[in-house]
């Protein structure tokens, strides 16, 4: 029993991790109509990035990660724009833009790998002796990523229901074509949204890297797959769904983790073909986006 | 055929909702053979939706649809279509990057060479069958008036052309049924006659029409008999002149029409 | 003279490997539009399939743990990777065919082959684990007294074979209404099934040769090399093989060869070459980024590749097949 209750606290460190990537990966994949397949490799530079700002300069590690979400947003955006743009404009068909978000993710990890090199890196953080909460065990550091998790999601939330640009960004993700018709221009809508994106990621990304203890180059490849689970679970274009997506992905994970340690998070791969074969739309279904 | 026989095509109690939105609400209708049979309504009464049921492209939620005698709700897309059931596209929906024959002969029914196995082994066969669909495909483009563009890329063409080149599928594909959604989208007035003679050669070669237009004056000209929708409902069917009189009608849909 | 012979010839049957491996991607990716992220995944079960069946019994006290070891002798090892590649292809092919998005195949693709790659490594019942299988045989090398150094001898041999029949298979569906009707696929699914084509059934064979096609690569890979660990098949590799398809001509088997040679021949073998500067790692970064680099820019310039999609039309006999150019940008995929 009190093993199960471990586990679902561990459950919620994870959930909070993939809320913050699945959110940053859906609202993307709504707006503008297609996959990132670089996601995993945004998230590891922001990693990196924070990184190079915490030892090279020497910043405090909480205004190194500031200072990595606003740039990483702004190099999200810029690169988005610079390539993926053009062939936006050009009309290329999904397929062509699956490939090249697949080829940006080789570039940007290659990038990574050339100025960092191949080794594991660790943050050297306070905060790793555990908390006693009755059976549950928590370290400071889990428990702020929790917290900080359940900021950015009401910060998205206020984001997207009381700022004009937020209900922008709904209303060309659940239909584009209305969207334009009703006066909305998708291009700043698409920047906005890529550089959220980028800034998500990175959280995403320092959380992960934290609660892991140690990073490599492969950080955000890996977990790549479990974001999509809960990001397809949730319905694609829907960030309430991704954050209901990543809670079930991650306690499910950490709950199957007591028997097969080894395999917790491809799990998530199991979520991911049954919602494919049972319930293709997500959790909260989003209309013709199937 | 007897005369209990069903029509041609038997829409029976037909629905479709999408998110509490009913699209098409129980609604029956039929085209005969050997008609062109217009579906008219204003925007959003559930006239392409109608057509995605038929052509299978949707499911219904209840309901039947019988074509040739046999009841085909339970049919995928493509097996309506080898049934003889085809369809065009409010948009058309060419291959954009196969040439214009390409694109007819791909329509023809029944091709041996069109699975891995027959590809490899039966080469002789598929050859024969395929210079007979090549000639066959040829003499079409020229009926439709498309022999020039034959080698051109599908996506070159003008609206109207590609309208011709549906039209031109259908007729190769041996349709018994077509189901055309707003053929005359997208077509320029110099292409017009000749789409609305077309689809009448096209019916004295035995091809019978479900024709969703907007042109009252198109469904005027070709079809002998109208049904009219409006909010997922059929509200009336009859002649245009008939039509035209329907208070209903004009209430729905001719009051408000250009 | 002694010295560059072998690095040639290792070159060379890298080259023919890709070529095969080009061939059953084109024909997913060229000729039908699906996007299989995964497809070195089917490289690697074929490779290690092969490798099993080559092996026998892992040596007692060794601490190899691996299924099978079967001793089975040539070419039955590379039937059966085909075999079973193409299964595992056919399997993940029918979770997502019945969806609309191309996305989500893409996806599930992905997330299949992280899968793969975990369960792998992490089972060493099953491929020794981390260390991968080795010591694997070259087939007929001892029939015909070839040295170990040089297995290249018997296997260009059997590789050009296997790429000729591979080829042939590409070459008769490109001339068949059976290739017609998948490029109708990639241009069109829905209407595709408005006039008749089961495109269910026809993606889910595409996947499955294309996979099987995969596997045989991967058998000639373990062959050759000798060895297959979980590191051989990281996301990357499945890259290069689009690379190849891509810069050498989507929808073309002569193109993809060339897009072989090119990626796998010059770029790849080439820098295998060049001096280490830097960390060990600098090398492979760059020409990766190279790689990468290069993929986005033809697929804007030049979408066509270096070799445009061309076919032969068997309906006209004595006439040339038609050189037909691809819309700029677009290959028209109705995805909605």
């Amino acid at each position: 029993m009190n093993e199960l209750i471990q586990a679902i606290g561990f459950g919620l460190v994870t959930a909070s991790v993939l809320a913050l990537a699945a959110v940053g990966l859906t609202l993307q994949f709504g707006v503008t109509n297609y996959a990132n397949f670089a996601y995993g490799d945004i998230m590891t530079l922001g990693v990196y990035l924070t990184w190079a700002l915490t030892t090279t300069a020497h910043l405090n590690f909480a205004i190194a990660l500031v200072v990595a979400v606003v740039a990483m947003a702004g190099i999200t955006a810029a690169v988005a724009e610079g390539v993926m743009g053009p062939f936006v404009r050009r009309r290329s068909p999904t397929v062509v833009l699956l490939m090249v978000t697949f080829g940006l993710s080789l570039i940007l990890n290659s990038v990574i790998l050339a100025i960092w090199g191949a080794n594991s890196d660790a943050f050297q953080l306070p905060g790793t002796q555990p908390l006693h909460f009755g059976p549950l065990l928590l370290t400071p550091i889990q428990l702020t990523i929790i917290g900080g998790s359940i900021v950015a999601m009401v910060a998205i939330h206020l984001l997207l229901t009381r700022t004009g640009i937020g209900k922008r960004m709904r209303a060309v993700s659940d239909n584009r074509d209305l969207a334009r018709v009703s006066g909305i221009s998708p291009t700043p809508v698409v920047r906005a949204t890529w550089a959220i994106t980028g800034a998500l990621a990175t959280l995403a990304g320092v959380s992960l890297a934290v609660e892991a203890s140690q990073f490599s180059p492969g950080l955000g490849e890996g977990f790549l797959f479990v974001i999509f689970a809960a990001v397809i679970l949730g319905g694609v274009g829907r960030p309430y769904g991704a954050m209901l997506g990543a809670l079930v992905v991650g306690l499910v994970t950490e709950v199957v983790a007591l028997w097969l340690p080894q395999y917790k998070l491809d799990v998530a791969f199991v979520v991911l073909i049954l919602v494919l074969l049972l319930r293709p739309q997500g959790l909260i279904a989003s209309a013709g986006k199937v | 055929m007897t005369s209990s026989s069903r029509p041609l095509l038997d829409v029976v109690q037909v629905h479709k909702a999408f998110g509490g939105v009913e699209a098409v609400a129980d609604c029956s209708f039929n085209v005969v053979e050997g008609e062109i049979c217009g579906l008219i309504g204003p925007n959003g009464a559930g006239k392409s939706t109608a057509v995605g049921l038929i052509g299978g492209a949707l499911r219904g939620d209840r309901g039947q649809v019988w074509f040739a005698e046999q009841d085909v709700t339970s049919w995928p897309a493509h097996r309506r279509a080898r049934a003889g059931l085809l369809r065009t596209f409010q948009l058309s929906q060419e291959w954009p990057n196969l040439t214009v024959i390409e694109n007819v002969l791909l329509a023809a029914p029944e091709q041996i060479g069109e699975t891995l196995w027959s590809a490899l082994s039966a080469r002789r066969r598929m050859r024969r069958q395929e210079e007979e669909n090549w000639g066959r495909a040829e003499h079409l483009l020229a009926v439709f008036g498309l022999t020039a563009l034959r080698d051109q890329l599908a996506w070159t063409l003008s609206g109207g052309q590609k309208r011709l080149l549906e039209l031109a599928r259908i007729a190769m594909g041996r349709a018994k049924l077509a189901l055309l959604d707003e053929p005359m989208a997208g077509v320029s007035p110099a292409l017009r006659s000749s789409i609305i003679s077309q689809i009448r050669d096209m019916q004295a070669s035995g091809i019978s029409f479900l024709l969703v237009e907007h042109d009252l004056g198109v469904v005027g000209e070709l079809c002998s008999r109208v049904i009219v929708m409006a909010a997922g409902r059929v509200l009336t069917e009859g002649t245009l002149d008939e039509i035209r009189q329907h208070p209903e009608v004009a209430a729905a849909y001719l009051g408000v029409s250009r | 003279m002694s010295t560059l012979l072998p690095i040639f010839a290792t070159a060379f049957m890298y080259v023919i490997i890709y070529a095969i491996l080009s061939i059953g991607l084109n024909l997913q990716y060229g000729v039908t539009g699906i996007v299989n992220f995964t497809y070195y995944t089917f490289v690697a079960i074929g490779a290690y399939v092969a490798g099993v069946l080559t092996l026998g019994k892992p040596p007692a006290g060794s601490g190899e743990t691996y299924i099978l070891g079967l001793n089975l002798p040539f070419p039955i090892p590379i039937v059966l990777a085909a075999l079973v590649a193409g299964l595992f292809g056919g399997l993940l092919a029918l979770t997502v065919f019945r969806r609309l998005r191309s996305d989500y195949l893409a996806i599930t693709t992905l997330c299949a082959g992280t899968v793969a790659f975990d369960i792998v490594t992490n089972s060493t019942g099953l491929f020794n684990g981390p260390n991968g299988i080795y010591g694997v045989p070259t087939p007929l090398a001892s029939t015909f007294g070839v040295p170990p150094q040089n297995t290249y001898m018997v296997l260009i041999p059997i590789g050009l074979v296997i790429l000729a029949l591979v080829w042939w298979v590409a070459h008769c569906i490109d001339l068949s209404p059976y290739g017609r009707t998948l490029r109708a696929i990639r241009e069109g699914r829905d209407a595709a099934a408005a006039f008749g084509k089961n495109t269910l059934r026809l993606q889910l064979g595409v996947m499955i040769l294309g996979c099987a096609i995969a596997g045989i690569g991967g058998a000639l890979t373990v062959e050759f090399v000798g060895a297959f660990n979980p590191s051989a098949f990281e996301t990357v590799e499945t890259f290069v093989v689009y690379a190849a398809v891509i810069l050498g001509g989507p929808g073309n088997n002569l193109g993809v060869i060339l897009g072989a040679v090119l990626v796998q021949g010059v770029i790849i073998q080439g820098s295998l070459y060049l001096p280490t500067i830097g960390a060990e790692s600098l090398v492979p970064a760059i020409r990766n980024m190279v790689i990468g680099g290069m993929v986005i820019l033809v697929l804007y310039f030049r979408p066509r590749g270096m070799v445009g999609e061309t076919r032969p039309q068997l309906g006209v006999p004595r006439r040339r097949g038609l050189g037909v150019r691809s819309a700029p940008g677009s290959r028209g995929e109705a995805d909605s």
